[in-house]
Parts: structure tokens; sequence; C-alpha cells
């Protein structure tokens, strides 16, 4: 059993040992990352959505509902994501 | 405060109500798909707040007030980066495509996109996890329920030392299982001890005087305590007169009833009264909580008095190298952009009510909905854990923390209503699993292997069956997480190793028309094994591969690159898909 342990680590070492050299450099230039300019790529992660929004064709964002009534989705989900930004600038 | 005659009265009528209400909503049920897609007749409102308060199951309600407590809003991004974005995406990119293929699962759609070799690897898959996960899913229903409704056994322990309360607590390993009363004051003893009828009580070796109870009394020494003191302790303590199992029960009738008769409309319309309670018992203690502190200023300077452990409490974004599981590198790539898309459109729990709607704009519009309805999720979840710890920074367990706010907060009466309010939550996560599982059932391996030519008839009567079994499997599943508690971080870990090869073979097949079956087959399968080959190396390397405590985000984040990448090499070396049968299935391709 002692040995099936010893080898099972053995081979998740030589393994974790090919990854890690990569995974380090990458968590290097993370850390390396301004939490300033972190908070902005959340930002401009929100702020291309609301482009993308504000692009969508007009059929796929106005419709008609079963009940007859046009229903406009685009200024709801401008809300929603305007909000979301408001409250990243805050926290 | 105690839970009072009319707290148990409001949440006895709420569950019975509750029942009563799916019954009558599934009463005209004719065929499988009245019963699985609500006869496609749902409107947004009704699918909006069921996909909220879905989302909120019985270990969100409990982890996310006691990780805020711990961690502080960083619990936020759960909810504002993890569902708003990425279900407005959703609204106009993927719940239309679904609509309009007509399909009852993902795996069907999978199975029209590429080949019936994804779809069936895909329905086992989330079929066996969903019947694993509803298990423990009941689990931790059953485990709030009890600690709501102060069902569990006490332990009393007296010490006036911290560390010795913590230690008395891990050599038992009855925190989830027992209430823990600690004191410091001797005099308080008997007093408590006629309240609150504990099982057993522990008393440091320092004290002597004469106790009155039924329940085991036992001095101890602090250098005494190992685990094995701790068994022996929990041996001599009396027995409980009600158990978690009880609990699992009681919730799976309750539950099983109006699911098993009333099927998908019953579980949505359910959810839209659980929504509102759930959300207004919620706000109303974020605000009556902060009141009680004397208000929002008085509220961050007692957390900012608490020094370096709540430094960071009102930090949306943490560092890469935080203390904490949430790092921001993790919390963008893995939960923005792979288990957040994964969760909202690649998991049948979520999507399966909206290929319900009643037309493709309530479709698109249930989305846009939920999305505005969950920013508020993080003010009537994490700011309450934040405002437990502001009350009481002394809760030994974490997952208490909004219990214990709320008992101390709320007046009888009002505490009946917010403790309805949670059990709401907690019985619309275990609705919808049962149901969706069923479906993936039915759809896809019954139907499919089975009985091809089933009438309507047929699929409603199987998947009653299979919503009766799964029930029973879910039971059978909840008895082993009563002995094991990480089988919850088992779980955890399965979902996570097939949702990222799950979104790639979904997302890329959604958006791109080159895409062929079998570059997902072999996409999916390489995705789901190279993510549990991280696991496996990160749990059994000396050094582990992941500097953080739960790797998972990471785990879905490369698991998911490593499938697009695959898929795209493939896709480009195999022939590729006929021309008539993308048609419907890829985005703006008519």
């Amino acid at each position: 059993m002692n040995n099936v342990l010893l080898t099972s680590t053995a081979l998740a070492d030589t393994i974790a040992n090919l990854f890690r050299g990569v995974g380090d450099i990458m968590r290097g230039w993370m850390l390396a990352i301004p939490m300033s300019v972190a908070k902005g790529v959340f930002i401009v992660y929100f702020l291309i959505l609301i482009y993308w929004v504000i692009k969508l064709p007009e059929n796929e964002v106005t419709l008609a509902l079963d009940n007859g009534k046009v229903i406009h989705l685009r200024p709801f989900a401008l809300f929603s994501l305007g909000t979301i930004v408001v409250i990243y600038l805050v926290f | 405060m105690a839970l009072g005659g009319i707290d148990y009265f409001i949440i006895i009528i709420y569950l019975i109500g509750t029942v009563l209400f799916g019954m009558y909503i599934g009463r005209k049920m004719k065929s499988g798909d009245d019963y699985f897609l609500a006869g496609r007749s749902l409107p947004w409102w009704a699918i909006g707040m069921s996909l909220v308060v879905t989302d909120i199951g019985a270990v969100d309600m409990v982890g996310i007030a006691g990780a805020a407590y711990l961690y502080g809003i960083v619990l936020g991004n759960y909810d504002w980066l993890g569902s708003v974005p990425v279900m407005i995406v959703g609204a106009f990119l993927f719940i239309p495509m679904f609509w309009k293929s007509k399909v009852s699962t993902i795996p069907e759609w999978l199975g029209a996109r590429y080949n019936q070799s994804v779809r069936t690897i895909s329905a086992v898959i989330w079929g066996i996890v969903t019947a694993f996960g509803l298990g423990v899913t009941l689990y931790a229903t059953a485990l709030m329920f009890n600690l709501l409704l102060d069902l569990n056994p006490k332990v009393v322990v007296v010490t006036e030392s911290q560390p010795v309360r913590e230690k008395v607590v891990d050599a038992t390993g009855a925190g989830k299982s027992h209430d823990f009363i600690f004191l410091s004051d001797y005099s308080q003893i008997q007093q408590v001890i006629d309240d609150k009828d504990p099982n057993l009580v522990l008393i440091d070796q320092d004290w002597s005087g004469a106790l009155s109870s039924e329940s085991a009394i036992i001095s101890f020494d602090e250098n005494e305590i190992t685990s094995d003191w701790g068994e022996a302790m929990m041996n001599k303590a009396r027995p409980p007169t009600w158990t978690l199992m009880y609990s699992i029960i009681i919730m799976s009738i309750l539950i099983g009833t109006y699911t098993l008769f009333g099927g998908l409309k019953a579980v949505v319309y359910t959810d839209v009264l659980q929504c509102v309670v759930m959300l207004g018992g919620s706000l109303f203690v974020l605000f009556f909580g902060i009141y009680r502190l004397g208000g929002i200023s008085e509220f961050v300077s007692i957390i900012q008095s608490l020094g370096p452990r709540a430094q960071d409490h009102f930090e949306l974004i943490l560092s890469v190298d935080t203390a904490t599981p949430h790092p921001w590198s993790g919390i963008f790539l893995g939960l923005g952009l792979v288990l957040a898309n994964a969760y909202w459109f690649g998991n049948q729990n979520m999507v399966q009510r909206t290929l319900g709607a009643r037309s493709e704009a309530d479709a698109k519009a249930s989305y846009v909905f939920g999305s505005i309805l969950k920013i508020l999720i993080p003010f009537a979840m994490v700011i309450p854990g934040i405002i437990a710890l502001a009350h009481n920074p002394n809760i030994t367990d974490a997952d208490k923390a909004m219990a214990t706010l709320v008992k101390d907060i709320l007046p009888t009466g009002l505490l009946g209503i917010f403790f309805a309010a949670f059990l709401a939550g907690l019985m619309s996560s275990v609705d919808s699993a049962l149901n969706s599982g069923a479906t993936i059932w039915t759809k896809d391996v019954y139907q499919k292997f089975v009985k091809p030519n089933a009438t309507p008839a047929d699929l409603l009567i199987i998947g009653r069956w299979i919503t009766g079994a799964m029930l029973a499997i879910a039971i059978f599943f909840a008895q082993f997480a009563t002995r094991f508690e990480s089988i919850y971080d088992l779980s955890q870990t399965i979902l996570s190793l097939f949702q990222g090869p799950s979104l790639a073979i979904i997302a890329i097949g959604m958006l791109w028309k080159r895409a062929t079956g079998k570059a997902a087959l072999v996409s999916l399968l390489s995705g789901v094994a190279f993510a549990g080959m991280l696991m496996w190396v990160n749990n059994n390397a000396s050094v582990p591969l992941f500097q953080v405590s739960e790797p998972f985000l990471y785990v879905a984040w490369w698991s998911f690159v490593l499938s697009v990448v695959i898929l795209i090499v493939v896709s480009l070396n195999t022939p590729p898909e006929p021309e008539s049968k993308l048609k419907g299935l890829v985005y703006r391709y008519e």
C-alpha cells in the first residue's frame, strides 16, 4: 500500500513539475498587475458587453410576446449592465 | 430570540400551502411535454423569478452568508460577475437558439448539432451528476432545516479559552450535526441546561459543583483533547431524539409531492412564490440588521475596527496572493469566463425552464429580468453575512452566521416569516434538480434507447416514475453525505470537471459552423480527462499544483482552454458537417 502511495506521489510530482514552471511564470505576471488595472479588466469586460448590446440588431432586442404586446429588452439589459459597472466602481 | 408558537405556525402553513399550490398548478397534466416543459406555456416573469430562486440553493444560503462572514463582499462576484453579465449574453445569444430548436434537454441539442455519441455521453454524465448532486443538496437542505428550526442536539462547553473551544469542536467532529453552546460564566450552566436540554455538557477541570441534568456532564483537561477523546465524549452524549434523516425524509415528501404531480409548471410557479418570500425576507434582514447597528456608517466602522481579519471585507477584487479562495484572476477567468457561462447556458437545471417558455420573446425576457433580480442577491445574502460579523464576531461555525443573526435581531412572528423564506430557497433548488434530472433520464436515455416510439402519455407516466426513483436515490446518497461531509466537495469537484469542456462544445458549436461532431467528442472526453488529471495531481503531489485552497476555478479555466483548442484543431482536420444539418443550430445561420 505504501509503495502505491509513493508511486502515485512521484507520478503526481513529475506531472506537477511539467506545469509548475509555466504556472509560476503566469502567476508572476498576474501578481505584477496592479489592483487598479485588475479592477479595470472587470469594468472593460462589462463595457464590451454594453457595446455589444447597443450594437445588436433591432429585431433581436424588440420582440412580440404571445399576448401581442411588444417588449423592448435593450433598455433593461443596459440598466442591468450599467448597475454592475457602478457597483464595481464603488467597491 | 427563540422560535415561538406563531413562528412554527407560519412555517407549517407555508410548507403545506406550497405543496397544495404546486399540486393545484399541475392538476391538468396530460403529456410528457406538459410535465417536462410545462406545455411550453411559461411567461417571462415566472421563469425569471424561478431562475433566481433556483440558483440560491441550500448550500448557497448557508455558504454565501458564512463565506461573507469570513471573507466579505468578494462573494458578491458570484452574482454580479457570475450571473448578471452572463445572463445578458444568454438572453440574446444562447437561450433563443435552444428555444428555437424545440429540444427538451441540452444533450438533445448536442445530438442535433454534433452526433448521438456526444448526446449520450453528455446525458449520462449529467444524469449521474444530477442524481448524485440531488442527494447532497437534500442533505444540505435538511442540515439547514435542522439549524433553522433549532432541531439539532446540543453540546454545552464551559471554558473561558477560545482556542480550547475550537479544539473541542474539531476533536468531536460534531460541528455540523450538533449545536455548540459556549459558556465562560459558570453561574449560567444550570440555567442553560434547563433552557436548552443539552445532550452533553463538557466543563473544564477547574470547576466543581452540583448540576441537575439528564445529560452526561463530564469534566475535561485541555491536554487530553484528541480526536479519540472527542469520539469517546460523543459516545457518552445522550442520543438525539431528532436526527438529520427525519428532516431529509420530511423535505423529500414535501418537495417530491408537488414535483411528482405538477412537473416543471409546479416547480416554476412555486418558485415564484418562493422568490417573493425569500427576497422580501432577506432584504428585510438587511435593512433591519443595519438599523440595529445604528446605520451604515456605524456598520462600516464596526467592521473596520475588527482589524486584519476584516480589512478586505469591503473589497470586491482581491489580490492574486490573497489568503482567501477568491483571487481576482481565478474569479475573472474561472468564474466569469467559464463556470458562470457553463452554469447559465450549459446546465439543464437552469436552461430547462426557458425551453418551456411560451415564446422566444418570453425566453429572452426571462433572462434579462433574472439579471435585474440577480443584482439584488448580494444585498440579500452577502451583506447580511458581513452584518452578522458586526453583530457577533465570535461565531465559531461561519455557516451558522445568517441563522444566528436572524435569531438575534428579529422578533417572534417575523422570525417565522424569515425562516419560511429560507425554506423557500432550499426547496426550490431541490425541486428543480429533481425535475431536470428526470427529464434527462426520460428523454435522452429512456426514449432514445428503451422506447423510441413512446407516446406523450407514456412519457408522462415514466417521467413520474423516474422522478420518484431519483428521489429514492437522492435519499440513499443523502445518507452517505451524513457520514462523509467531504462528499459535497466531491460532487462540486465532479461538476467542475465537466463544466469547462461542456461549455466549450456548446459555445463553439453554436458560434462556429465548422465545429464537427468527431471533434466535439474528442474535445469533451479529453477536456474531462485533463480536468481530472489536474485535480488528481493537485491532491497527490508533494506540493499542490495550485496555490489556492480550492482550485476548481483554475481547473475549469484550463480544461475549457484545452477543450477549445482541441475542438478547433480536430475540426479543421475532419470533414465539415453538412450545411443542411447546421441551419437553426448555429448563431445567425438560418
